[in-house]
């Protein structure tokens, strides 16, 4: 096989088995399912992933990566850490990495690193915002982003349980509203936007 | 064989045990024959009880959140007011969680499985009906400062307890448990630092 295929062929697995476990949920998703789905053989998917468990972990890795480039691509477009903070904080927004994080037996795997990335990352971003003077004080950062990262995750969690598309996002704002305020200089407060971005 | 206390006594001992696999293994690891050996019943007399594992799973979820209603009436009873309550009663949670064997499990069973989907909404909601009703009653009692939106902030609030628990229950951090809640209460409250009830709860 060429590498080009692998990739490819990689690529079509784990949307395959994205589908297959927003449609059945992991608990009940089968391998099976996965390579009916993806239009390959069982040795096929083994010659990737060693077992269910193995693709949901690559997804949400795979996640992982792509909201590192997210936030390259926002650091070039926003000026301030923050902005970059909150936009980063809907980009974590999806329903199927979500449940796997949290809902699935993967959680043992998972849950624990997906926290540490949220909270160094929060924690580096605060780090640019009170270098460029823009938070009330430079108190401790690390305490601080701690605390942020408990409530966004909250917000995930009680809007999960709201059968609503966009209740995440709401209580995402929610947080930032009230969060921000407390946290980041007047002048600076009032030039950022909270809500999802368009 | 008629003795009328041991069906409950069967069931409270099914879920005792439940509560105790469920810490040691997990709950995906343990299955219905361990329980059942661990009590010295018959799988047909669980089954009398509980229909499935996820049964006697949602059975342990309920032991913690009678746990949020004993420590609030606890609490109530002991007339701190509304606000003292609220504080003593997010951190009693907070710290059982890392103490108490059920309110670990349970939280985590909430927060980490299948049962999500079948009883979060309805404690979240309960939840936050809880915080609303003591802001409401602190707001009235003139411990929060004028003009706060109560029903706001009593979803603010709610969030911010939730996701502390859920960070305990993954990170199974020992230590210092989270607040991310006590700022904004810092902020609601008139007075401007109420002190930690923690030393006060034994």
């Amino acid at each position: 096989m060429d590498p080009q295929t692998a990739v490819t062929t990689r690529d079509e697995l784990l949307a395959a088995a994205a589908e297959v476990f927003e449609r059945h949920g992991y608990v009940r998703a089968t391998v099976d399912d996965v390579c009916l789905r993806a239009g390959v053989t069982k040795g096929a998917l083994y010659g990737h992933f060693s077992s269910k468990k193995a693709l949901a972990v690559a997804l949400v890795e795979e996640h992982a990566r792509e909201w590192a480039r997210a936030r390259e691509r926002l650091q070039r477009v926003h000026r301030s850490p923050l902005q970059v903070l909150v936009d980063l904080g809907y980009a974590t927004d999806d329903p199927v990495v979500r449940r796997l994080v949290f809902q699935s037996p993967v959680w043992e795997e998972v849950a624990e690193r997906q926290l540490a990335r949220w909270r160094s990352t929060a924690h580096d971003l605060l780090r640019g915002a009170a270098a460029r003077g823009e938070l009330r004080e430079d108190g401790d950062l690390p305490s601080l982003a701690e605390g942020l990262v408990a409530e966004l995750v909250g917000a995930h969690l009680v809007g999960m349980a709201v059968d609503a598309a966009d209740a995440v996002a709401l209580g995402l704002a929610r947080v930032w509203r009230s969060w921000l305020p407390a946290v980041v200089r007047p002048e600076v407060w009032a030039g950022l936007r909270v809500d999802p971005p368009r | 064989m008629n003795d009328p206390t041991r069906g409950p006594r069967t069931r409270a001992a099914l879920v005792a045990a439940s509560i105790e696999l469920f810490d040691r293994q997990g709950y995906e690891s343990t299955s219905l024959e361990a329980v059942c050996r661990r009590v010295s019943v018959t799988k047909g007399a669980l089954y009398r009880h509980f229909p499935s594992k996820q049964a006697l799973a949602v059975a342990v979820v309920e032991e913690y959140f009678r746990r949020w209603h004993d420590v609030r009436a606890e609490l109530e009873g002991a007339g701190g007011g509304p606000l003292r309550t609220l504080i003593a009663l997010t951190e009693r949670m907070g710290l059982l969680v890392h103490e108490d064997r059920t309110v670990r499990v349970g939280a985590r069973l909430l927060y980490t499985s299948e049962l999500f989907d079948l009883v979060a909404g309805v404690h979240f909601a309960c939840l936050t009906a809880v915080v609303r009703d003591l802001l409401h009653r602190a707001a009235a009692a003139g411990e929060v400062v004028a003009g706060a939106d109560v029903r706001e902030e009593a979803e603010g609030f709610t969030t911010a307890v939730v996701g502390a628990h859920v960070v305990s229950v993954v990170a199974a951090r020992a230590g210092r448990p989270l607040a991310p809640w006590r700022r904004r209460l810092d902020r609601l409250t008139a007075h401007p630092v109420l002190p930690s009830s923690v030393a006060a709860c034994p």
